[in-house]
């Protein structure tokens, strides 16, 4: 089963997508427990946030989509576990396989670990650099 | 709306602090956020929406300049990171329309817009034209080659016909 992930808006704009292909035993023991405690049937048509994120939640043929604000519960867990498996799938991979088309998408969250709708701040990552005056470097030895 | 006045005062912002003129300026929001890892400049062109970046995480960059491109979505609350691209446009093809210092024209008319009576929560394209007009009127008068150029604008985005 395809399990996937797309994550819109933020003050940036800038879309993310994570996805995994889950098959047995993973899929009964694991996912679907989590997929079916998650009410997809039972989204909530809530205000537009803008500048705050948009999910668009889908786990074989079900899916979802809802605001920031509403993915707490089981749709986080649902939502994290899919972006951590995208990592670890891509961390496996990348010494066998030049990033395609389709592993691009799984590529994603190496290249953004901080998350553009909060404040850009500490210590930087791949996609957004660090920022010279938020060093956290302890400096030059101080004299004793 | 919200979103492209956000941009749009930023960059004037940024242009008055480094002293550009509009032909001078980048119209670029959020140059060098990127690490020279994506294949992007900024986050948004106010120049040339969606050319800001094209990268193999990121995809492209989504913004139309005109209403021709404009994106019914759910995704990203509306789309209101993408249609912005729209009225960002319109600012820009005034901003250079009137040439020199777009914080002294084109600003100040965009400013008078939002601090007017004609806008509001529920605004929408072709509202804020009309409020921008209407500025536009108020202050350099009905023959003025600044309401000319901001009637100009909006056409050539494809908000008013």
């Amino acid at each position: 089963m395809r399990i996937a992930v797309r994550r819109t808006g933020g003050f940036a704009g800038l879309t993310m997508r994570w996805a995994v292909d889950v098959t047995q035993p993973e899929l009964g023991d694991i996912w679907m427990p989590l997929i079916e405690s998650c009410p997809w049937e039972d989204v909530p048509d809530l205000a537009n946030q803008p500048d705050r994120y948009m999910y668009s939640i889908s786990a074989g043929e079900r899916n979802a989509t809802l605001p920031e604000r509403e993915v707490t519960g089981p749709w986080r867990d649902l939502v994290d576990r899919t972006r951590d498996a995208a990592r670890h799938d891509r961390e496996a991979a990348a010494p066998l396989d030049q990033p395609g088309e389709e592993q691009a998408e799984v590529l994603a969250p190496e290249r953004l670990a901080t998350e553009p709708s909060r404040p850009i701040t500490g210590r930087g990552n791949r996609l957004f650099p660090r920022r010279p005056e938020e060093s956290d470097d302890v400096g030059p030895p101080q004299p004793s | 709306m919200n979103e492209s006045v956000s941009d749009v005062f930023a960059a004037l912002v940024e242009q008055f602090h480094l002293g550009q003129t509009a032909e001078e300026a980048g119209w670029l929001i959020g140059e060098g956020l990127f690490t020279d890892q994506v294949e992007g400049t900024a986050l948004r062109s106010l120049k040339a929406p969606g050319t800001a970046y094209n990268d193999d995480v990121l995809g492209r960059d989504p913004q139309p300049a005109t209403m021709d491109g404009y994106v019914d979505t759910r995704d990203d609350n509306g789309g209101v990171h993408l249609n912005s691209g729209i009225p960002n446009h319109a600012f820009y093809l005034l901003a250079v329309q009137l040439g020199g210092y777009a914080w002294e024209r084109a600003g100040r008319i965009w400013y008078d817009a939002i601090t007017g009576s004609h806008v509001h929560t529920d605004t929408d394209f072709a509202g804020f034209a009309a409020a921008t007009a209407s500025a536009a009127e108020s202050r350099y008068g009905k023959e003025s080659e600044e309401l000319k150029a901001v009637t100009a604008a909006w056409t050539e985005v494809g908000v008013l016909e």
